[in-house]
């Protein structure tokens, strides 16, 4: 929780970044978005942003998803009046209910996307150290594995069945009761 | 990673989440049925979820899963399961009441009748028999292992033990960098305390020994305690045991005496110090009459800088007392009331009702008995500011017609 430039927080907020995705395509976005990750903010406070940050890993239509999740969940935290530029878990807390609600459903739509985009997402989130959106996403992946028998997951995610006889025996012998 | 990046035509798939990912990814799947399938995909999510590290994490993350109460009275033990939180899917009850049947341990111990049930930790149970010559029982019903182990021998060769004070579970020894392990049948530990006696004085002391799974032999704490003969009854029976155990919560395990001296004996787990200390003396109350035991007297949590909470229902009150015995504070050794609160009395009752403490499984709920919790609760930042909450949450006070204590409960922990 870095308070640093709390003082000159309205100078910051009009701040704009450059990100360059790993097409070369260029996003302008304010520094309290892009700062939601930590990849990032760090780049800032090390003063490497000049001349745009490039982001070899993340192509543009992920970072063009990426970034819309940042500036949503940006306003959100900036709602959020008086308190420091920080975006701790403990200022979310204090938004309003109605908007933590509006959130809810923005990150439910958010999750709507096909499996590669997903997983794009989660590589993205984790390389761009975006603690929020990781664990959204790793949670959607999560939910998918709910209540599905071991067949079930391998055909939705294309996973081919390379345990040995052996071994599978062995997971069944153990934990017969959770395939029961 | 940029490399597959710069290739559009190629679709990312789960095969490019590396394993730390996975591990995150896991970690928020709900329940141990799930975890437990995802594992049986293949190789690579077999490797991630069978992590040692892994599995601890995923427990650390959703806290402990209690799947439900073992419920001991009259020698009778039975299994009550929770229901299951909602949204979770729940293990069927047909497999759950198969695996928390204890009828496997009929086969390998025939005296099993008169073994009693007497704690329960991460997924083990462990059995107290009334011969002191019987060995005793830990196992795990889940996997049904199990295993014998023979009680300390007495310490010096002029001394017998006069009885047992009871058999605790503990956690295994942190190793060398580790935070800390989960509790198995390889690596668990069991405290064994006992009052031992003198052949030729008859004088008395209360020894604690550690028996550990990994190291196969018992270990005496260093602290004795010379327990004075006026605390305990004039008269008494071979086997019976002259202290009652009250309670155990956060470290602390206290007994009180079969005898009205308000003396409560008292042994910190951590460092297998014993102390004595005495209760508080409430004006109005005939102190030389009353007698403790579990129905009116529990103990509910502490702290680790040295305080054990206490809770009594004496004379129409509960009281939560507050024991220090830390060595930094000053008052060390005083047993004070915290808070004493009113009890209710209802006028309607045709006999006299007495409140007292009950353990009481779930699904085996009676009418008049109300949480602990609900009694302190009238402020919520009592409990929650003394870390209460935990100890005090599956505490019932019944009314009753006659002070009895009851059966025992025991959560069961599902860590499979």
């Amino acid at each position: 929780m870095a308070s640093a430039g709390s003082g000159d927080e309205k100078a910051a907020a009009a701040a704009m970044i450059t990100l360059i995705s790993s097409d070369n395509e260029k996003f302008e976005v304010t520094e309290a978005t892009a700062t939601l990750s930590q990849t990032i903010r760090h780049m800032i406070e090390d003063g490497c942003t000049d001349g745009g940050v490039p982001l070899p890993n993340v192509t543009s239509k992920i970072l063009a998803r990426v970034i819309e999740y940042c500036k949503k969940h940006a306003t959100a935290a900036a709602g959020e009046e008086g308190s420091s530029s920080s975006f701790s878990d403990a200022a979310f807390l204090e938004v309003d209910r109605a908007f933590l609600e509006e959130l809810e459903e923005f990150d439910d739509a958010f999750l709507e996307v096909d499996r590669a985009t997903l997983f794009d997402l989660i590589l993205a989130a984790n390389y761009l150290d975006i603690k929020g959106l990781l664990n959204l996403t790793c949670q959607k992946v999560a939910d998918s594995v709910k209540g599905k028998t071991p067949e079930q997951i391998r055909e939705m995610y294309n996973i081919v069945n390379d345990l040995t006889p052996e071994e599978e025996a062995e997971i069944r012998r153990e934990t017969q009761w959770a395939f029961e | 990673m940029a490399k597959q990046n710069n290739v559009p035509c190629r679709r990312t798939t789960i095969h490019d989440i590396p394993d730390d990912l996975l591990q995150l990814t896991f970690l928020h799947i709900p329940s141990p049925a799930d975890i437990i399938r995802a594992a049986a995909t293949c190789k690579v999510w077999r490797r991630v979820i069978g992590n040692a590290d892994f599995l601890l994490r995923f427990r650390r993350h959703h806290g402990p899963h209690i799947l439900g109460h073992y419920y001991t009275k009259y020698g009778r033990t039975d299994f009550f399961p929770c229901p299951a939180p909602a949204g979770q899917i729940a293990v069927d009850d047909d497999t759950v009441s198969d695996r928390t049947c204890l009828y496997f341990l009929t086969t390998s111990y025939y005296n099993l009748n008169s073994a009693e049930l007497h704690d329960s930790r991460g997924g083990l149970l462990a059995f107290h028999h009334d011969s002191r010559r019987a060995p005793l029982i830990v196992c795990n019903p889940w996997t049904r292992e199990h295993r014998k182990i023979y009680r300390p021998m007495p310490t010096r060769a002029t001394t017998y033990t006069l009885s047992f004070l009871g058999i605790f579970l503990l956690d295994p020894e942190p190793g060398d960098g580790e935070i800390g392990m989960d509790l198995d049948m390889s690596n668990f530990r069991v405290l064994c305390v006992r009052l031992a006696c003198c052949y030729h004085d008859g004088r008395k002391t209360a020894e604690a020994s550690v028996f550990s799974a990994s190291q196969e032999h018992w270990l005496l704490l260093s602290n004795t305690m010379a327990i004075a003969d006026d605390i305990l009854p004039e008269f008494y029976l071979v086997d019976q045991p002259l202290f009652v155990l009250v309670g155990r919560a956060s470290g602390s395990i206290c007994w009180c005496t079969r005898t009205s001296s308000n003396v409560i004996l008292h042994l910190d787990e951590s460092t297998g110090e014993f102390s004595l200390f005495t209760l508080p003396v409430h004006a109005g109350v005939n102190m030389d009459t009353l007698l403790y035991r579990r129905a009116n007297l529990r103990v509910i949590g502490g702290d680790i800088v040295g305080t054990t909470r206490l809770v009594r229902i004496l004379g129409g009150n509960l009281e939560v007392l507050q024991y220090a015995h830390g060595s930094g504070s000053c008052d060390s050794g005083v047993c004070a009331v915290e808070r004493r609160i009113c009890l209710p009395c209802l006028f309607a009752e045709p006999q006299p009702l007495v409140w007292c403490f009950a353990d009481r499984a779930d699904g085996v709920e009676a009418c008049g008995s109300v949480a602990l919790c609900d009694v302190l609760c009238d402020d919520a930042e009592f409990i929650r500011n003394r870390k209460l909450a935990a100890d005090v949450k599956n505490l019932r006070m019944e009314r009753v017609e006659w002070l009895s204590d009851g059966g025992w409960s025991f959560p069961y922990e599902m860590t499979q």
